[in-house]
């Protein structure tokens, strides 16, 4: 186990986890470059409840590309086939550039962004806690999914749900709502406003 | 900058003062007490502490939530400033949404099936004008839309457009608004970019543009010279979204060509053909063109072959592959750079849909997968005539022979072939079939 770093949510528990796993979150990062005299770092703003669900993710990205990297700049130590072995093909690759028809690397980060999917299926509440928590520890992974369990949460929705949800006015006149309905009657949706 | 960060930011600042002073010394500016700075916030926030403050007899809320017990752990000697910031940080979750930052909302919507988008245009006059919003395009854009949808036009009903969405599995039925009046004009869609298609009439004359999502289209300016004959037609765009324009580019058996720029809305005429490649060319005009990157490609026969044109440099270039054996319909398609070949082998009676990959260095089709067995029998002994809309990623194949029509989506990524819903006439069971179509981006932002 290599090192490791300890956070402290903001109801007073602490959280140990390895370095790469907190340094998803470049704030945690940069913090814990400072020359701290304690090895604690307190994260005021998460409590416990939130930061596990959010180290639940870090650990599962730890050691997997980044869902935004671009296929071919996958760097070939991340890829699960070529484990550093020089072996057949691999060989001749260089190390920085990974090739674009890996397979295993493909399928690792479809797998991944399954599994981020099926993370952020959650209610709005948890989504809001994980989309602010994101932003303040500056996870860019766990923003992007967080943005689209939002999406996910919300598009069942009605407009009138919508605008209870974001506390926005109607203001629209009957007419006016009437041509908007007309310019896109031929979705043959069921909702109705 | 929303509040909660502005809160932490000025209790910050508090906090160094505090640190800097230990205790507030007596000559300490009213103005800067800790307590009543928070408080002014509070008036910001415009909110209570939910019953953690209290009023006092003059009216001000007193900042009671430092004795309350689940604030006890924070104190450990830190100021009262920095216990609040925690305390505020779980309270703000009761307004949720209400102070959501525009710029994240806008990667929400963006995020929004097709379908949900267009239902919240009628929430209010903001949401409504994202249609037309720059910054709602470019997080449009950012979005990689995992599944196009398709626009295609039946025999049946050739005046209308029929569009299918793969992840709902649902056609849904569109007029196409820009319909000349001349009551025999049939627009045929010939390509797309972008979340934008291009029409062409039957007559080859003139060509539309349409997002088929929104009313918005455009009749593009005729062309610098007449062309009696069938025409191969490209689109593609100048940058990543269709905001930054994107040109037309159509072909004749003959090598004329021209290239039309949305940017200066006219047509341009290119540098003639290079000698070496043999005119007059077979194009063909079942396939689709295809563009991936600054280049297009277009298929031709005798000899067999893929034509290349770069759009940057005006420079063409000529691949002569051979076809596969016992070939019929078939057509271009691309899947993350690689051009690949679709189309129907028929042998003896057996018939199935092979899907080849270019190899650039031998050029030759490769064969990389084939539609299940258990399909290809209800092909067998029929002559059957394939079409095939989408050349990204997606692929609709329409399957047809006298009595049968079925429609088949293969993903090129997944290498997964799947039964398409049958297109119905809306309120009527009668099946309509496919006569020609193209994939395109559901892209509501998208301006003709």
């Amino acid at each position: 186990m290599g090192k490791t770093i300890k956070l402290i949510s903001g109801d007073g528990e602490m959280f140990e986890v390895e370095e790469a796993v907190a340094f998803q979150s470049n704030i945690i990062k940069s913090l814990a470059d400072e020359d701290n005299a304690d090895d604690c770092i307190p994260l005021p703003r998460v409590d416990s409840q939130i930061l596990s669900k959010v180290l639940e993710f870090c650990r599962k990205h730890a050691n997997s590309p980044s869902v935004h990297t671009k296929f071919a700049a996958i760097p070939s130590e991340l890829c699960p086939k070529h484990d550093g072995s020089a072996a057949g093909a691999s060989s001749s690759e260089s190390s920085s550039a990974h090739s674009e028809t890996c397979r295993a690397c493909y399928d690792a980060v479809m797998k991944l962004v399954q599994w981020d999917l099926e993370f952020v299926k959650v209610d709005l509440d948890l989504i809001h806690h994980l989309l602010k928590a994101a932003n303040y520890l500056d996870i860019e992974d766990l923003m992007f999914m967080a943005v689209e369990g939002a999406a996910n949460a919300i598009r069942g929705n009605n407009p009138e749900e919508i605008r209870k949800l974001f506390d926005l006015e109607n203001d629209f006149t009957p007419e006016e709502e009437k041509e908007i309905l007309k310019e896109y009657s031929w979705l043959d949706d069921p909702f109705e406003p | 900058m929303d509040e909660a960060a502005e809160l932490s930011q000025v209790v910050g600042r508090i906090q160094e003062l505090c640190e800097l002073y230990a205790s507030p010394p007596l000559d300490w500016p009213r103005h800067l007490d800790p307590r009543l700075y928070i408080l002014e916030l509070n008036n910001l926030l415009e909110y209570d502490f939910f019953g953690l403050l209290m009023d006092d007899k003059s009216g001000n809320k007193m900042v009671e939530m430092i004795e309350s017990p689940s604030c006890k752990r924070h104190r450990r000697g830190k100021s009262p400033a920095k216990a609040i910031a925690s305390i505020s940080g779980g309270l703000m979750d009761q307004q949720i949404w209400k102070d959501f930052p525009e710029d994240l909302l806008e990667a929400v919507i963006a995020r929004l099936p097709t379908e949900s988008f267009f239902r919240f245009r009628t929430v209010c006059r903001k949401w409504n004008s994202l249609l037309s919003s720059c910054t709602f395009s470019q997080h449009l854009a950012e979005v990689s839309v995992l599944q196009p949808w398709f626009y295609s036009v039946t025999h049946e009903n050739i005046r209308k457009g029929a569009m299918y969405n793969p992840s709902m599995r649902k056609w849904h039925h569109i007029s196409i608004p820009f319909l000349p009046a001349k009551p025999k004009t049939v627009l045929l869609p010939v390509a797309s970019a972008g979340g934008l298609i291009c029409f062409l009439d039957l007559s080859h004359k003139n060509f539309y543009i349409s997002n088929p999502l929104t009313n918005s289209f455009k009749e593009l300016p005729p062309r610098s010279y007449r062309v009696w004959s069938r025409v191969a037609v490209a689109m593609i765009l100048n940058g990543k979204t269709a905001g930054s324009g994107y040109k037309i580019m159509w072909l004749g058996c003959n090598g004329d060509h021209e290239i039309y720029d949305s940017i200066h809305h006219s047509w341009s005429h290119s540098a003639g053909f290079p000698p070496n490649i043999r005119l007059p060319l077979s194009l063909n005009f079942r396939s689709q063109t295809v563009s991936v990157g600054r280049t297009i490609y277009f298929m031709h026969a005798e000899p067999d072959g893929i034509l290349l044109y770069d759009v940057t440099t005006g420079i063409w270039k000529q691949y002569l592959i051979p076809s596969p054996r016992h070939l019929t319909d078939h057509m271009l398609s691309e899947h993350e750079g690689q051009i690949l070949l679709v189309g129907l082998v028929t042998k003896n009676a057996a018939t199935c849909v092979y899907i080849w990959e270019m190899q650039k260095m031998t050029l030759l089709w490769k064969e990389v997968d084939r539609m299940p067995n258990i399909w290809c029998l209800e092909l067998y002994g029929k002559h059957v005539r394939m079409t095939c809309l989408g050349n990204h990623g997606l692929l609709m194949l329409s399957l047809r022979s006298k009595r049968m029509n079925r429609l088949v989506m293969y993903n090129l990524s997944t290498k997964e072939w799947q039964r398409v819903p049958e297109c119905t006439q809306p309120h009527s069971r009668k099946r309509q079939t496919i006569a020609c179509g193209t994939a395109f981006r559901p892209c509501p932002t998208a301006l003709a």
